[in-house]
């Protein structure tokens, strides 16, 4: 449940063991008088404490804390008192990009890199760039979150391992169950198989990564058809995401590059500074350079609306969670060509944004919960008899 | 040829932090640097032992202090130690060679060996 609203600043804690980010951190965000730093915690232990005695509308947290890790305090929040969690870490050469995906996985809203020698802008862009981001996270409408507690009570299979638990591809948990009633009801009507699809497009933004894995996870090794993910995200973190579905689902996963075709059984991942072009019906990619002004990037309209030229009625679209309207174009391009089109519920959208743009426009010819969006695609792409037709 | 180590004045490291944080308040730049100071106290040795035992328990705390000071130095505005100590960390995650990274953190004691609040 997320705190009630503050006619304030919003309270924040900050998490980090070392003094001079957390003053770093409270003047940048106590500056614009926005925001107000509630609590301070050097570890995982002390951040959860904190939490559940400040309940603030918002968490700024490093990963690498010492006593109890990040990536465990994040769990242990969202399973207690869940609350929008922005991680603020350094990602040097890339190395924490995983850890990075397991926050969000875990319950994270977003992710941001701590100010480093290689940037580009001032401290003070730095600055406004975080409050930014601490705007969108507070307005976030968090969920309660299943591993933590599973984890906890030793609950079984049902949710997916986190990275260091995974020693190379291994059998497929279950996806990880949501704890809502809407997440449980049956789907009113079963989607009829459609026959020639080549492509399934799935966007998704804040709350993606953790959507993705319960999507992809229940399609089957051999599909038939090439999958293409658009995941909003910061430069440099889509290799860790690609790293990391790559061990937990049974498809292979890759980084999409230009000139390359997207290959039937494989999942490609939209590369991060630019857009990626579906060209032909012969899944040539391209990417391309990002929209002057253009916030999201990887942009789903973008990816969505070439699937649309290039393909027809011979995709799938998907739009599962993220803040704002990205997407909701393209998938109303790809429904008015013959696609089928689906979009993430309310009750299970970490942020009710994307889908709920893309059901306003009449973009979504069925919105589903989570769980229920998996087996769906297996109907509607997995041809009746194989041996991997039955739901998982 | 080995590179001099760069001590910085009281004043050049002030105005670099001012620069780095040029909106804070007085009080709360005069802060950051206190603790960036306290910080040092508390790593630096540290550092300079791991680096010159290279023993495997002592490289895992520094691989801590690396970490921590590549972003710290960053944001009171020793930007040149920051790199350093992001070469450091990356050495050690990487698996390089430890004698690298004794080098780099002896570079990294010459930027900010002396550097006061």
């Amino acid at each position: 449940m997320s705190p009630a609203p503050v006619s304030g600043p919003h309270p924040v804690v900050v998490v980090d063991d070392s003094a001079v980010q957390r003053r770093f951190l409270r003047g940048a965000m106590e500056a614009a008088g926005e925001f107000t730093v509630v609590g301070e915690a050097r570890n995982g232990r002390e951040a959860v404490a904190l939490v559940e005695r400040l309940r603030p509308a918002a968490v700024v947290m490093d990963l690498d804390l010492p006593l109890m890790g990040g990536v465990e305090a994040i769990e242990r929040i969202m399973c207690s008192h869940a609350t929008p969690i922005l991680v603020y870490s350094a990602f040097v050469a890339g190395v924490d990009s995983e850890n990075a995906l397991e926050a969000l996985a875990a319950g994270a809203v977003d992710v941001l890199a701590k100010p480093g020698p290689d940037d580009t802008g001032t401290l003070e862009e730095y600055a406004e760039v975080l409050r930014r981001r601490l705007r969108m996270a507070v307005r976030i409408r968090v969920i309660t979150h299943p591993r933590g507690r599973l984890r906890r009570t030793g609950g079984l299979g049902g949710a997916p391992p986190a990275l260091g638990e995974v020693a190379g591809r291994r059998p497929l948990l279950a996806p990880a169950p949501t704890d809502t009633p809407a997440a449980a009801a049956p789907d009113p009507a079963p989607i009829a198989r459609r026959t020639g699809i080549k492509l399934l497009v799935i966007g998704a933004s804040t709350g993606g990564p953790q959507a993705l894995l319960t999507v992809l996870s229940t399609l089957p090794a051999d599909l038939e058809q090439a999958v293409l993910v658009v995941q909003h995200m910061a430069e440099g973190f889509i290799p860790g995401l690609v790293s990391w579905l790559d061990q937990l689902i049974e498809l292979p996963v890759v980084q999409g590059e230009s000139g390359r075709r997207l290959e039937p059984g494989t999942v490609t991942v939209a590369p991060s500074g630019g857009n990626l072009l579906v060209q032909d019906d012969r899944l040539r990619v391209l990417i391309t350079p990002p929209e002057p002004g253009q916030f999201h990037v990887p942009g789903i309209d973008a990816t969505m609306s070439s699937v649309a030229s290039a393909l027809g009625s011979e995709a799938v679209g998907v739009l599962l969670t993220g803040m704002g309207r990205d997407g909701a174009a393209g998938l109303l391009a790809m429904r008015e060509r013959g696609a089928l089109t689906l979009g993430q519920d309310e009750a299970t959208s970490a942020v009710y944004g994307m889908p709920a743009a893309a059901a306003a426009l009449g973009a979504v010819d069925r919105q589903l919960p989570i769980d229920a969006i998996g087996p769906a695609l297996r109907e509607v792409l997995v041809a009746p008899g194989s041996p991997t037709s039955a739901p998982r | 040829m080995p590179k001099v180590p760069k001590v910085p004045t009281a004043a050049t490291a002030e105005e670099r932090a001012r620069q780095a944080v040029s909106r804070l308040p007085a009080a709360a730049l005069a802060g950051l640097r206190e603790a960036f100071a306290d910080e040092l106290a508390d790593r630096l040795p540290r550092l300079r032992e791991a680096a010159r035992t290279l023993d495997p328990p002592l490289l895992t705390d520094a691989l801590r202090d690396v970490h921590t000071l590549g972003s710290s130095a960053y944001v009171v505005g020793e930007s040149d130690a920051a790199r350093t100590a992001r070469a450091a960390e990356a050495v050690l995650v990487g698996g390089g060679d430890l004698q690298t990274f004794a080098r780099l953190v002896a570079e990294l004691d010459g930027q900010l060996n002396g550097w006061r609040p």
